[in-house]
């Protein structure tokens, strides 16, 4: 899976084809968590948020998403895929912009993303049409 | 829109008057404005309303209490020096180590409430389900004395003496 492959797909979600689509095109259910034993992300050393990134992302790409998940070096990558990704929702401003290691697990048609060390140390959210 | 005196430039100027419970609306250009004497002036200058905006908003001593409150968090080092400047706060530890700082704040975020008090998802546990329910009944048994309703105040006590 690469990056590009989001930049030329349909969203699943912006199809139409939900339940009650002709009065909702889509419905998002966002959750935030912090791990228990960790500083909060903004108070965390570089190598504290290694670390929950590490733990966050081993459990995440783990779990059966029902589609095919990909992980996202935030921090290493580039300036337009960044863009990519704050322009599709997938990930914020804030969490491009930000600095020390952090991350983003994002399945392939998008239904859904977790942002790793954004705010909280977890930031997930489900997106569906209808 | 067109000028309502000379029809024929676009209408920049855009008065409400209300008189004696009548109200007019009038669409002139400027040209028109400035041959009927009417002068287009903002009611405010920009840095008179932002020094009224300003005015209004608490000050710090007033959303974080006395500034000589300082003490550090001994499992993260957060201070309230900190939070004052970021907004945010360090580890979990500090909502026990602030408490006395962050309940104001946190009363004031949510309408007085310090606990939730919303609905609650059809599978939630019946015991938190009761906990919400008890909250809620004794916020409305306060209401109902303080607007001295003794009636309906007597009725929410037996409600939550049956919960407890």
């Amino acid at each position: 899976m690469r990056l590009t492959d989001i930049s030329t797909d349909i969203n699943d979600w912006f199809s139409g084809s939900g339940p009650l689509a002709d009065i909702v095109v889509s419905s998002r259910i966002r959750l935030a968590r912090n791990l228990a034993g960790h500083k909060f992300v903004g108070n965390c050393s570089d190598e504290e948020k290694s670390q929950i990134l590490a733990e966050l992302k081993a459990v995440l790409m783990s779990l059966d998403l029902g589609d095919e998940v990909f992980y996202i070096s935030v921090d290493k990558a580039s300036h337009l895929n960044r863009d990519l990704l704050v322009e599709r929702h997938l990930i914020s401003r804030h969490h491009a912009q930000a600095k020390g290691p952090r991350g983003a697990v994002i399945a392939k048609h998008e239904s859904f993303t977790a942002m790793l060390n954004e705010e909280d140390h977890l930031r997930m959210q489900v997106l569906k049409a209808g | 829109m067109q000028c309502q005196i000379c029809n024929k430039r676009t209408a920049t100027i855009h008065l409400t008057e209300i008189s004696e419970g009548v109200r007019t609306e009038m669409h002139i250009c400027e040209q028109c404005a400035a041959d009927q004497g009417i002068a287009a002036q903002s009611q405010m200058s920009i840095n008179e309303l932002l020094s009224h905006l300003l005015a209004s908003q608490p000050a710090d001593d007033e959303i974080f209490g006395p500034s000589d409150q300082e003490s550090t968090c001994p499992n993260c080092g957060f201070t309230l020096a900190r939070l004052r400047k970021e907004g945010m706060l360090g580890c979990p530890d500090d909502y026990e180590v602030f408490e006395q700082t962050l309940l104001p704040l946190i009363e004031r975020a949510h309408n007085g409430n310090s606990t939730h008090c919303g609905k609650v998802p059809a599978k939630t546990p019946q015991k938190t389900k009761r906990l919400v329910q008890l909250s809620n009944l004794r916020r409305q048994l306060e209401v109902a004395v303080r607007s001295e309703d003794y009636e309906l105040a007597a009725r929410l006590r037996d409600e939550i003496k049956g919960l407890e």
